[in-house]
């Protein structure tokens, strides 16, 4: 019972001592901190995930203070956090538009011809390790092993037919499939742009043709019939300017080769 | 104990690292360069000698059965200062070394010399222990450094001191160091944490070769000196 008594009344005044101790030092050591951050801490998800890119939530909300990191990398968290964190930062809310991945590629199996038999493991980067090039004899095609796959937290990302393809229900715009592609293909857009051309090659025509049953092969016809000038063929490849875009889906209909997508509502 | 002989056990024949080989988590992780090597060697110093002296002092009234609870919130304390204090006055070193200054809550250096040495000890020897304990960590996590960021990056006293302007001292961590050799030919695996483990290996293994020497020739000297004392009692005899 002493020893009880006596244990308890140690622990107690060392603690009571040094907690006063710790009191009187953090106020002489005591270090201004950018109360935005405890603010942007506070309004983001808070899991840890990581899907930012940042050590954890704090670190992501110390490199927003800082100004290093965009309002709508808490990927968890999704569009209503990034708009309170860009209210909280006094930024515009149209950085934080809703971002989608996409694969700008319909070389799907039987439609892109093949360079040679793969049988290695299923992994895009093992698949070009032959020679840089993959199994596909478009260079920029979509290999089709699924490192995207792999790389996404949300499980947005899924392989059809030897191509990656997004579902934006589940998409919230991280840009780790970007990062993970190996081919440097996959983009993010935004996700109220409902019109893209889904091919990446920038062969000229006839190798396209030769490559690909489906490839764009520039041959203006979307440039010149673009009403609003924002089609235009560059290095053999039809490319979409987003901010002229007035999503007529007349260049889908006339593509000869189908290969500008339309999203419909539902995306 | 003599202040000479704590000196020595604390440097070479019981240094915390290289011969009780305790702490060496902090000491793999952070010796990638001078500043942090210097930096935390320098705040365990600060932290055990504080540690040790409050340790030594309330020796006598802490209960044997709870000591345990009671190094806990000690060192808890200091390192919390410490951890503050770095924070205020150089906060570069603060970031560099992140999580590993409130590691040292749980490191076996500060609570295994508790435990060893400062709770059976007067304040004065517990101090000194302190001081000479936190001096044969430094010189080991100078050592590991000098060795990693030499080989590995071909760099000396990266983040402490700045070249770029003349030479001197910085503590804002933005020094480049002194490029001894480019560090395109630097064994870069010497910076990962495998380099680490490496490093330590080889830092033990020379120390240790160097202590068994010694002892082995001391024990010779002591035995030639027995047999010289021996023959000269057998010729006194005769």
């Amino acid at each position: 019972m002493k020893t009880i008594l006596l244990s308890i009344l140690v622990l107690g005044a060392l603690g009571a001592l040094f907690g006063a101790l710790l009191a009187f030092a953090s106020k002489i050591f005591h270090v201004e901190t950018d109360p935005r951050q405890a603010a942007v801490r506070e309004a983001l998800a808070g899991a840890n995930c990581g899907g930012c890119g940042y050590p954890g939530c704090d670190g992501y909300a110390a490199a927003v203070v800082k100004g290093e990191a965009p309002c709508n990398k808490c990927v968890a968290g999704g569009a209503a956090t990034a708009a309170k964190v860009a209210e909280i930062m006094g930024e515009s809310n149209d950085a934080a538009e809703k971002m989608v991945a996409f694969v700008p590629c319909s070389g799907s199996t039987g439609v892109a011809e093949l360079r040679f038999n793969y049988s290695g493991p299923e992994n895009c980067r093992a698949a070009m390790l032959f020679g840089g090039q993959s199994n596909k004899l478009c260079t920029f095609a979509c290999i089709g092993f699924g490192n995207c796959v792999k790389a996404c937290k949300f499980d947005a990302m899924h392989i059809e037919n030897g191509v990656a393809k997004v579902q934006r229900s589940h998409c919230v715009g991280c840009g780790a499939c970007v990062d993970a592609c190996p081919k440097n293909i996959v983009k993010l857009i935004p996700a109220s742009q409902r019109i893209m051309p889904a091919c990446s090659s920038k062969d000229k025509g006839p190798i396209v043709m030769k490559n690909c049953t489906v490839g764009c092969i520039g041959c203006m016809k979307c440039q010149r019939e673009c009403p609003a000038d924002a089609i235009v063929v560059k290095d053999n490849l039809a490319q979409v300017d987003v901010d002229k875009c007035i999503q007529c889906v007349h260049c889908a209909d006339i593509c000869p080769r189908h290969i500008i997508l339309y999203f419909g509502k539902t995306g | 104990m003599r202040i000479q002989d704590q000196f020595r056990d604390g440097l070479i024949t019981n240094n915390p690292i290289t011969v009780q080989q305790i702490g060496m988590c902090a000491t793999m992780a952070i010796t990638t360069s001078l500043f942090n090597g210097v930096g935390m060697g320098l705040s365990v110093l600060i932290i055990l000698t504080c540690c040790n002296v409050v340790v030594s002092a309330v020796r006598k009234i802490i209960p044997n059965e709870i000591r345990l609870a009671i190094f806990v919130v000690i060192i808890a304390g200091f390192v919390t200062i410490v951890d503050l204090l770095l924070k205020a006055y150089i906060p570069a070193l603060s970031e560099s070394l992140g999580v590993f200054i409130p590691l040292i809550v749980v490191n076996c250096i500060i609570i295994g010399r508790a435990e060893a040495f400062s709770q059976k000890n007067d304040v004065k020897a517990s101090f000194f222990d302190g001081v000479f304990q936190g001096l044969g960590y430094t010189m080991i996590l100078v050592i590991m450094c000098v060795i990693r960021e030499l080989l590995g990056s071909g760099r000396f006293g990266g983040g402490l001191i700045d070249v770029a302007k003349g030479f001197r001292f910085t503590l804002d961590g933005t020094g480049g160091g002194i490029q001894i050799f480019p560090s395109d030919f630097g064994a870069s695996i010497l910076t990962l944490p495998f380099g680490g483990f490496l490093t330590l290996g080889v830092v033990i293994a020379t120390m240790q070769y160097f202590l068994k020497k010694s002892a082995k020739q001391k024990k010779a000297a002591e035995e030639a000196a027995a047999e010289a004392a021996r023959l000269a009692a057998e010729q006194e005899e005769d």
